[in-house]
């Protein structure tokens, strides 16, 4: 047993600082947060117990769609006829000067888009022949045809979307939205990442890590092939009683080494013991789609055992719908410069879109007809857009029609939890190259959705290092058009 | 200067107050035992005076600001002149009627009191009227009025034909009437009628037609909300961006008063508006107004019970509380839940088995507003307690054997916006009756599909080398 002047001794000044931020903060959501019920009757306070907004909210979950490599905006929402009539002839080089790109070197050819847009909905929307059922349900979203980054590389613009600064140590947003609100879910990790394509993001898993905050807030990656999560299953022989003993023991221990030396992260440890015992059950339940009626499996155009983003649209339902606050879904493979068939414009990025339209569409039918779509936030986005002109890397031409990673404009769109149903924000020059209108940032896109979840973004803080930190930084402001 | 005459609102109320309270001390000391009162009234008086001579002055810089409607200035100023003059003469007249014999002085004073009070009534009636709107005081509540006409907005002409009527004066009548019409004219502006909005504010004309950008009107509305001269101001509800450009493509065209969109040469622009605005949006399902704080006792036994109970938001007493994690309802809860029947509005119980019991208790949740039952085993009977919860707006009956019989009764529920019955029993025209009886509310039956295109099994792959 230590004196308590030994004790505080043990409390290093970044301890001091978890734990008034922790600390206080648990005070003033004391009464909101309780102990939930733990199969190991230890009175830890549940990191992951369900907590309020700053204001009454529409959003109660977000599935974030995000299509790592970047689709083009030009072949699928953003329609520009002047650039098909320019197609073919030199970039100006007004469009060039004082610009680096990824690749382009030299004057590159302008390339019109290898698609065919028509008008959907009573909205009106401008959508391409890539994504015929997505064209149906365009009166369900928001389009942001204005959203502008200044990163133009895959791991540090993906590292900007999703956690609001391009290089590693920040919180992803489904960290930030988990710490804020909780789960409603005890049994199931509060943040879920399903990745499809056969890669995870070039930003690895930082993208949903946790950074500063506590450990127990970062994404938990579940796969829909194998074993939903890595090393969750017991060995042979080992029963659930034992597991539950064995467990009872460890974070008793770890109880004691909190006790004495006041490090969160041990509460974490203790926390993700227990969760982890839950989801041995949890997990494999929600994850099994073979229950889904043959309807459903037709509808998202799901292969139970696959891994496919298909399924993971199917999954990110199941997982809302058991009160899984964040899904995130990356899918790969949308990186179209041109350098071979799969990433073609007019070919393997149209095998591309065919895999996620049917899934995507599906999801927001499917939500809507389990009367979740109101409260549950979609965003589907990129880390950037691409470029008006036909990509030439350094300068000689491209075996297939491809373009360039482009800063200045892409579209996102998002449906659902109190975002206007068929309209459109922003807009861009006749090229798709700069946006001349409602021109968003980064940061205004995750205000916009903190605050759907009933945050300010501008409140919304953790003391780290001295300050206090927020998701965007010292940016950002709310896309109020897009919102009902 | 100007702040002096800001001050007015406050002043205003010294003589009213000051006034009346002379009187009610003149009468007062007439009673045997508060004769001392005379005294009192007699200072009173002469305070009340001064006071109304404070009020006079300030009150006539004020109205050297613009936006005050004239006619009702003019008689507020005459009036508000009146009772200050009626006030001095007042008090002159009780000092010359000193030397008077006491009965014939007493009744002199009580007297020459009325015209006072009567004309300090009219002009606070007046100046009343002048903040508050004529129709002020007997209106039922102008609170409720001007919801009832922003509610009534959303559902005007249902197929609008004329630009002005149909889409340009709804607008007007939402968002700038308040301050500029029959009530108030701000900068000397009417909005409700083409010969006011033609004829324009104190700085002349607002529209240039076809120019919206040399139009006031549309200029006032276009500028960013931290400009000053930005309308409708700050705080008031703002036009959204498609009524912006709505005003500007009107301005574009014209400004016609009278134009049918038919024959507009921005007809497409205008059905689009029209389009786009009649899609339903989502609804705020939770309450406004205030309640009591909940019983921490109860939420803290629900919470060890394993239940989720959440709050609305920070600071706010509305609860809702999630049975996620069950398979069968927590029969040892319902106390508690009870007890906290007047936070709760919103209970999840998906995919959770509820006995009889459970199901007839749940209409003791009398606040609750959003009930997500889908998955369920509820029932037709069970519907019974259902309808009891009154205030309900979201139901989610997805995914249980509730049938057109059960769907029926549903129809009780007035308030419902929100009704989900995908993969139940109910039929089309189960859902059709219902409707009628509760038009404004969306049922989806879900069962969607996405048809089979040949191109969704198409697979570009590339040629086999040679």
């Amino acid at each position: 047993m230590l004196h308590s002047s030994e004790q505080i001794k043990n409390l290093s000044r970044r301890h001091f600082l978890a734990q008034c931020a922790g600390g206080i903060g648990s005070l003033a959501l004391g009464s909101l947060m309780g102990c939930s019920s733990s199969p190991f009757g230890l009175n830890v306070t549940n990191s992951l117990s369900i907590r309020s907004p700053r204001f009454p909210a529409k959003a109660k979950n977000v599935i974030y769609m995000h299509m790592a490599g970047a689709p083009s905006q030009l072949e699928l929402f953003d329609y520009k006829p002047e650039l098909i009539k320019l197609d073919n002839q030199d970039c100006p080089p007004s469009l060039l000067e004082g610009k680096r790109f990824a690749f382009i070197r030299g004057v590159p050819k302008m390339l019109g888009a290898k698609a065919n847009f028509s008008q959907h909905g009573q909205s009106g929307a401008w959508i391409s022949d890539n994504l015929p059922h997505f064209s149906t349900i365009a009166d369900e979203v928001s389009f942001v045809k204005s959203v502008t980054t200044d990163q133009f590389n895959h791991a540090p613009a993906q590292l900007y979307v999703h956690t609001g600064a391009p290089r590693l140590g920040r919180p992803s947003l489904g960290s930030w939205v988990t710490y804020g609100l909780g789960s409603e879910n005890s049994d199931l990790p509060g943040f879920v990442v399903l990745t499809s394509g056969g890669k995870t993001p070039d930003a690895g898993k930082s993208v949903w890590g946790s950074g500063f905050l506590p450990s127990v807030y970062q994404g938990v990656q579940c796969r829909s092939e194998g074993d939903p999560v890595l090393y969750l299953n017991d060995p042979e022989g080992m029963s659930r009683d034992l597991k539950h003993s064995t467990i009872e023991a460890i974070n008793s221990v770890n109880r004691q080494h909190y006790d004495q030396f006041q490090d969160p992260e041990t509460l974490t440890r203790i926390a993700q013991y227990e969760l982890a015992y839950k989801m041995q059950i949890s997990v494999p339940e929600v994850m099994n789609i073979n229950n889904e009626p043959e309807s459903i499996h037709q509808l998202y155009g799901t292969t139970p055992g696959k891994e496919s983003f298909a399924n993971n649209c199917l999954l990110a339902r199941k997982m809302v719908e058991k009160g899984v606050r964040f899904v995130q879904l990356f899918d790969w493979g949308w990186d179209s410069h041109g350098t071979d068939f799969d990433n073609a414009l007019d070919l393997g990025f149209r095998n591309k879109c065919r895999q996620v339209d049917r899934p995507m569409t599906a999801l927001i039918l499917d939500l809507k007809q389990r009367g979740l779509l109101d409260q549950t936030l979609i965003v589907w986005g990129s880390e950037f857009g691409r470029t008006p002109m036909l990509e030439n890397r350094d300068g000689a031409k491209m075996p297939f029609f491809g373009r360039d990673h482009h800063l200045e404009a892409f579209t996102i769109w998002m449906a659902g939890a109190g975002i206007k149903k068929g309209f459109s924000w922003g807009e861009t020059d006749e090229i798709g190259y700069y946006p001349i209108q409602g021109k968003v940032s980064v940061h205004d896109i995750n205000a916009t959705i903190l605050h759907q979840l009933g945050f300010d973004h501008e409140q919304f803080t953790y003391q780290f290092q001295g300050r206090p930190f927020r998701l965007t930084d010292v940016a950002g402001n709310v896309i109020k058009e897009i919102v009902a | 200067m100007e702040f002096i005459g800001r001050l007015h609102p406050l002043v205003v109320h010294l003589p009213i107050g000051i006034l009346l309270l002379a009187f009610l001390f003149e009468v007062l000391s007439r009673f045997h035992g508060y004769k001392k009162l005379k005294l009192a009234a007699d200072v009173s008086l002469v305070l009340g005076t001064v006071s109304a001579m404070l009020a006079s002055v300030s009150g006539w810089l004020l109205s050297n600001e613009a936006g005050y409607e004239e006619h009702l200035l003019t008689q507020h100023k005459i009036s508000g002149l009146v009772t200050t003059a009626l006030a001095l003469i007042l008090a002159a007249l009780f000092v010359g009627i000193r030397s008077f014999k006491k009965d014939v002085r007493k009744k002199i004073r009580l007297f020459a009191f009325f015209p006072l009070m009567i004309a300090l009534f009219t002009t606070g009636h007046f100046g009343g009227s002048i903040t508050h709107g004529e129709d002020f005081l007997f209106s039922t509540s102008s609170g409720q009025n001007e919801e009832a006409t922003e509610r009534k907005m959303v559902s005007s002409n249902p197929s609008p034909t004329i630009i002005y009527a149909d889409l340009i004066k709804p607008l007007l009548e939402s968002k700038c009437y308040g301050c500029h019409s029959s009530k108030k004219q701000k900068g000397k502006l009417r909005l409700d009628g083409e010969e006011w909005i033609l004829k324009g504010g104190k700085n002349g004309a607002i529209i240039r037609n076809g120019a919206p950008s040399e139009s006031e009107l549309f200029k006032r509305i276009a500028l960013p909300i931290e400009d000053k001269a930005h309308m409708p101001p700050r705080e008031k509800t703002q036009l959204t961006s498609g009524e912006i450009d709505l005003v500007s493509q009107w301005i574009s065209d014209g400004a016609s008063f009278t134009m049918p969109i038919a024959q507009s040469k921005s007809a497409a622009f205008f059905k689009k508006h029209i389009a786009v605005s009649s899609l339903p949006q989502s609804q705020n399902l939770w309450p406004d107004e205030p309640v009591g704080e909940p019983d921490e006792e109860a939420i803290k036994l629900l919470r060890q019970e394993g239940v989720v109970v959440g709050s609305l938001a920070e600071g706010n007493n509305y609860l809702t509380a999630s049975f996620l994690t069950y398979d069968t309802f927590p029969l040892k809860s319902w106390p508690h839940l009870v007890k906290l029947s007047d936070q709760i509005i919103s209970v999840r119980i998906g995919r959770v088995y509820l006995t009889k019991t459970d199901w007839s208790n749940l209409a003791q949740l009398k606040n609750l507003r959003m009930l997500y039952a889908d998955n369920t085993n509820v029932t037709d009977t069970d519907v019974d307690a259902i309808i009891s919860l009154d205030k309900l707006n979201y139901l989610n009956l997805a995914g249980t054997k509730i049938t057109n019989a059960g769907l029926s009764k549903l129809a009780k529920l007035k308030s419902m916006q929100q009704l989900f019955l995908f993969g139940t029993l109910c039929t089309s025209e189960g859902i059709d009756q219902l409707q009628k009886q509760l038009p404004n509310c969306v049922v989806d039956i879900g069962g969607y599909k996405l048809p089979i295109l040949p191109t969704d099994t198409l697979i570009y792959r590339p040629k086999p080398l040679k």
